[in-house]
């Protein structure tokens, strides 16, 4: 039987920390590991930080978190009422590129969500909010 | 636990005088400007040689790693007399390596452990 909490916060950057605590609470509850827990606390927070700065910067939006717990996995969804944006569909950086040679490390945060979690997806909702869904499993598959 | 980034600023005398940045709290995308702001401040002080404490953070996102290179490029012409400036990195607890190594910076920073090696390598 999977388990499912929501959390309801403003799209602000004051809101961030408790978007974290929230995914802390309830994969760790869940028995997520620390390093996996702190891969998608990375994850959620880099998702949330870009629907604030780039879906909704003129602010008075809200997201929803969701947490489902699932036999072997953790699954956060993001629901928010910003701008309608497909972050699954963005190019990656070149990360050939050596470090301290790009201008800006920017397009990070998308990076670091897709590849810190094992599934991502994104679709819009039925009253046309975006929805990124990220799941983290509980361990490597085949392990 | 509050999220505030808090900055306390020590000056050590080894070899150069080096300013010490002690981080506390989270590196997110509300706190780094306060980073960038404290680091802007004491670089038009005449710090050129900026060693940041990392070991009191908590999380640190990519907006934190943003902000410390920034601050890496803006040091190296921060020196006194057109002389290069240097920065390093003490001490970064799993929140802060997690980003650097997802994000291959992990071998781009001077990264150190310890103290007073990281003093004696400016």
């Amino acid at each position: 039987m999977s388990r499912t909490q929501q959390l309801e916060i403003a799209a602000d950057l004051d809101s961030l920390k408790q978007a974290r605590d929230f995914v802390e609470e309830t994969t760790q509850l869940a028995g997520l590991d620390e390093d996996r827990t702190g891969e998608l606390l990375l994850a959620v927070d880099e998702a949330v930080t870009n629907i604030v700065m780039h879906g909704c910067p003129q602010g008075g939006c809200t997201i929803e978190l969701e947490f489902e717990g699932e036999p072997g996995a953790c699954i956060i969804r993001i629901r928010d009422n910003a701008r309608l944006f497909d972050p699954t569909a963005m190019l990656e950086p070149d990360l050939d590129i050596p470090p301290m040679e790009r201008d800006a490390p920017g397009g990070f945060g998308v990076y670091l969500f897709r590849h810190l979690v094992d599934q991502t997806s994104y679709r819009v909702t039925g009253d046309g909010r975006n929805e990124l869904t990220l799941l983290k499993r509980m361990a490597d598959q085949h392990a | 636990m509050s999220s505030a980034l808090r900055i306390a600023v020590s000056e050590e005398k080894g070899n150069v005088p080096v300013t010490i940045l002690h981080l506390t709290g989270d590196l997110d995308g509300k706190t780094y400007q306060e980073l960038e702001a404290k680091a802007a401040e004491v670089i038009g002080a005449g710090a050129s040689n900026l060693l940041f404490d990392l070991s009191g953070i908590g999380f640190m996102g990519s907006a934190g790693l943003r902000a410390l290179h920034a601050i890496s490029n803006k040091i190296k012409t921060a020196g006194r007399g057109g002389s290069a400036g240097k920065m390093m990195l003490l001490n970064p607890t799993d929140a802060v390596s997690r980003v650097f190594k997802t994000l291959g910076f992990d071998q781009h920073f001077s990264i150190h452990t310890n103290l007073e090696e990281a003093l004696k390598s400016f």
